[in-house]
């Protein structure tokens, strides 16, 4: 739930709208502003949180709020 | 949807807010030079920005026929000029490669490619009698990947290190998407339901 969560906010900010407006069953395409332009903003900002470059397989896979939550799950944080 | 097409005619369509109708490959370099010197329209396509003449961006371009090689070039209705054009190449066996560029960035996330693709998708299954059509996104063309997938293609396969990123300097991986005439009817049977 938590990283589903972090993946309203992260689309949120991408598409410069409030979480609210984010649905949690969001997809490409079918929310509203995730467009080709809002698309690219997403998968930059997912990149800059994972701080890493997706690999290919990755980039194909998102397509919903559930794919960039799981993307993110994935990220294990390192501790400083 | 079209009037009855002959090969070796002409290609005109209609969507809600553009006029399509085909280029010749002078027309094409013409309209489409200006667009040549900015690095995001042209580095997408592996091509750079900012050294082509007039000459040389005529030369890179193919000769269009429309019987199995198209450019169609893009209008928003109510006058304006040439905002893009889509491409389309058909192999011998019915099988289309397009690809799309849309030079005017003011069009930028407005749906043109959305729209206009669905029209020229439909011209080739319909009246050129593609069993299949296709395309090559560079994976980091996130926005071209974004369209390709919204219109039902498949993501089949990647080429790896199949061309060259003039943003990056470096080799760039593809994505390969694909389209079956069927599954196209069958989305556009979906559409007309809702």
């Amino acid at each position: 739930m938590r990283r589903l969560d972090e993946a309203r906010r992260l689309v949120a900010h991408a598409l410069e709208k409030t979480v609210d407006e984010i649905a949690p069953g969001g997809a490409l395409g079918t929310q509203s502003g995730w467009d080709s332009l809002g698309h690219m903003r997403i998968v930059m900002s997912l990149e800059t949180e994972l701080d890493r470059t997706l690999a290919a397989h990755e980039i194909i896979e998102i397509k919903s709020l559930a794919d960039i939550a799981a993307l993110l799950a994935s990220h294990i944080a390192i501790p400083g | 949807m079209t009037d009855r097409w002959k090969p070796g005619s002409a290609v005109r369509l209609e969507t809600p807010r553009f006029q399509l109708a085909s280029l010749s490959r002078l027309q094409a370099a013409w309209h489409s030079y200006a667009w040549t010197s900015d690095p995001l329209v042209m580095h997408p396509y592996g091509l750079e920005a900012g050294s082509w003449t007039r000459r040389s961006w005529h030369r890179r371009l193919r000769r269009f026929n429309n019987r199995r090689r198209f450019c169609i070039g893009i209008r928003p209705k109510g006058g304006a000029g040439l905002i893009g054009y889509e491409t389309a190449e058909v192999s011998s066996q019915g099988v289309a490669f397009i690809a799309v560029m849309i030079g005017d960035r003011d069009w930028w996330g407005k749906g043109v490619v959305q729209e206009t693709r669905s029209a020229v998708i439909d011209f080739l299954f319909e009246n050129v009698g593609c069993a299949r059509v296709w395309g090559t996104p560079g994976i980091r063309n996130f926005p071209s990947i974004f369209n390709y997938q919204k219109l039902g293609f498949t993501c089949e396969g990647t080429l790896r290190q199949h061309g060259w990123d003039p943003a990056t300097r470096r080799r760039q991986d593809y994505f390969i998407f694909g389209l079956l005439r069927d599954e196209w009817l069958e989305k556009r049977k979906q559409q007309a339901a809702i």
